[in-house]
Parts: structure tokens; sequence; C-alpha cells
């Protein structure tokens, strides 16, 4: 069920508005031609939905609607669980971020109180316009690329936190547009996670 | 397709550019291949599963150690169990419920879910739990209060909350860890390229 959205169809503005709040002390992301950029290509951006008290369980999910950059773990994308507050020590969000790059070029990471850990990478072929979502539930983290999931893994730190939007730097070009968040649904924590068949592992030393 | 596991220690000061990361994801990561890495909390030791890792680096990581590479998920531990259960202790797993005939995707599997309930001890902001003393083999009734209440708020914060109504005094770490695993449903559990 979808709980927010935002179209960022208003005027220029450095400030996503009222509906929008730093994650802890990251920089910030502003209105510019119907879309949403980082404020600063340079720095490391999070903003978390403010409309509601999200549940633990949620997605978040945008247009892709420019990336470019092949730096390992830079990229535009989306966040759960993020902090509501903003200030140093908040740092604390799960995110997935996206671009251009031949290999790896989809990251999943957390930052726990400004501490970071990349937590998966994998290839997709994010094209622009392509929508990325990013679920969490229970401690499964799953990306989706246009509904289908390319990505997963788990992860335990965080709790609880809000849907938003974030961007990894450093990147030339970077956009989000039609941002959405809502609740997980039942169907997609027990139906549709990818199962890995075929194994054939390299012998280890134990 | 091959899919491998390591376990490896810790490295990087956790700043964006030198985030805690496995000794070897950098090497990892450079080969362009699916993978994913998990953190013991706080704890030293990163969990790393791959696909398709070159023989090269896979050798590297085999000679390496201070690791510990998991010959295959789905074969049975046999021999290698001293070995195994040794290494796992050294980190502060608890390992003395591994057995010769589990496979290693189930040992994996659980070492996996130990590892969320210290990164949920973690991400509730409390200390990392083996410090001053503390072990596998300490007893719940002589861990400091402060310790002992985030055991079990990090219980409760799970959906569904992770009983802790048979800890008692004499109950050790490792006992509590594996008893709460045990609760963990018993679904599919994501792990980058593998599923545990």
């Amino acid at each position: 069920m979808i709980l927010a959205t935002d179209d960022f169809n208003r005027a220029d503005n450095a400030d996503l508005g009222t509906d929008w709040e730093i994650v802890g002390s990251f920089s910030t992301f502003e209105v510019s031609s119907n879309k949403t950029v980082p404020h600063l290509l340079n720095a490391d951006s999070v903003e978390s939905n403010e409309t509601q008290v999200w549940p633990d369980d949620h997605y978040s999910s945008a247009i892709i609607a420019a990336l470019s950059g092949t730096a390992s773990e830079a990229g535009i994308g989306v966040s759960v669980r993020g902090s509501p507050i903003a200030g140093p020590g908040n740092e604390t969000v799960y995110r997935v971020v996206a671009n251009l790059a031949a290999s790896n070029n989809t990251t999943v990471a957390k930052f726990i109180a400004n501490a970071y850990t990349l937590l998966a990478q994998g290839t997709v072929g994010w094209v622009a316009n392509d929508r990325i979502t990013l679920e969490v539930a229970g401690t499964t983290l799953t990306v989706k690329r246009n509904g289908t999931i390319v990505l997963a893994t788990s992860d335990a730190s965080i709790v609880s936190g809000n849907a938003g939007i974030t961007y990894s730097s450093t990147m030339t070009t970077a956009s989000l547009d039609d941002w959405e968040g809502g609740t997980v649904d039942v169907l997609d924590q027990s139906g549709t996670e990818p199962t890995i068949t075929g194994v054939s592992p390299k012998m280890g030393a134990i | 397709m091959a899919t491998n596991v390591y376990l490896m220690p810790k490295i990087g000061t956790g700043v964006k550019g030198d985030g805690y990361r496995a000794k070897y994801q950098v090497e990892i990561a450079a080969e362009g291949i699916p993978y994913a890495q998990a953190d013991y909390g706080g704890e030293p030791t990163f969990l790393v599963a791959t696909d398709n890792i070159s023989s090269t680096l896979h050798d590297t990581i085999v000679a390496d150690t201070t690791c510990l590479a998991v010959p295959d998920l789905d074969i049975a531990i046999g021999n290698r169990l001293t070995a195994a259960v040794n290494k796992m202790e050294s980190w502060n797993i608890p390992a003395s419920w591994v057995v010769a005939d589990q496979t290693f995707r189930q040992v994996v599997r659980v070492v996996y879910i130990f590892f969320q309930i210290a990164q949920r001890l973690q991400g509730m902001g409390r200390p990392n739990l083996f410090q001053s003393g503390i072990s596998l083999d300490t007893t719940f009734g002589s861990l400091p209060a402060g310790v002992k209440q985030d055991l079990k708020d990090v219980a409760a914060s799970f959906t569904p909350p992770l009983d802790t109504s048979k800890v008692t005094a004499q109950t050790t770490i490792r006992q509590i860890f594996k008893g709460l695993s045990d609760q963990w449903s018993g679904a599919p559990i994501q792990f980058g390229p593998i599923t545990l």
C-alpha cells in the first residue's frame, strides 16, 4: 500500500519542503526542473520522508531520472529505516545506490551513527527512467529494478525509521523523480525471493 | 555458477571510503562479481558470500590463516569439524553445537543468525559484547546488569520477539546465542548470492 508520494513538480527550491528531513548530518536534496537532485555532487545526501510514522517494514521507490558515474559505491538511489532526526550522530539508514559502471554498479549499504558498512554489490543494467526500489521486511533487504528483484541480502542493525532518498558521491549528474514509499505486503516477503541453484563451489581449506 | 563463503577479519575505520569491511572485500569487488558481506556487530569478523570468485583470489584467501574458507555449502563437515569449531570459537562465534554430519549450509545459516543478533546489539547502540572479560562461557548471572538488559532488549526487538524466559543465571553466552537462533523463522535467508 502506498503511504506517501512526491513527484517534485513544484518550483525550484533548495529545500524539498516540510515533508522531508535531513538524516543526521548528510547533505540535502533540492527541487530542480520538477525533479530532485543532490544539493552537492561531492557529498553524500540522505533525506527521509516525514509525512508519517513509518511502519518498520516498508519500501522506498523512485524513478532514476538521470545517473552517471562508474566510481565504486557511488550512485543515486533510495533509503529505508532512515533516522528521522537531523544532526550529527543520527546518520543511521539502509540505502541502495546505482551508477553506470559495467559491474558492481548497485550497492546496498548501511550507516550506523555515521559508521559505514557496505553490505552487498551486484551488476544491474540500469538506464535512465528505471524505477529503483528498496524494501525492508524483518531483516531482509530487497532491491528491485522496475519491479523485478535484482539483489537481496540481510542485516539486523536498524529496527525502524523512515523511507527516503539518497545519493552517494561522486557522480557528474544524478536525479530522481516520482518517489513513493509504502508498506511491504506479505506476498512480497514470502513469495518472490530469488533462489540460487546449480551451485558448484570451489574447494576450501578447512 | 559457483558460490563461496568465507569468514574474514574486519578492517576499515567505518568512514565512507574506508568503511568497515571484510579483509578481502576490495579484491572481491575488483573482480566485478556479485557478493555480500555481513559484520558480526562490533566484533572483528565478517562473513562473506561470493559468486564466481576467481581461483587465484580464492586460493589467496584459502592460504590466509586469518581467514576460514567454507569448502562447499552442501557437504557434511566431517573431519573438518575440529578445525572449523576452533576457528569459529577463536572469533567468539559459538560453535560447540556443530557436529560432523551437519552440512556447511546448516552451520553458515546459524552463524549468519548469530551475526544478525550481534548486529542488532550494535544497532541499538550497545557496546561490544566480548569486552571486559566476557567470553562465550560467561554465565548470564555473572554479567553486569547493563549487559543482561542489553541481551533481553535485543531479543525483544525482533519481530516476533525472541523468548528469553528460559535463560537462567547459569545459562552461558553461547547458550543464549544458540537459544535465540533456534527461535528464528525457518524461512530461507538471502545473503547476497546465496540462500541459507
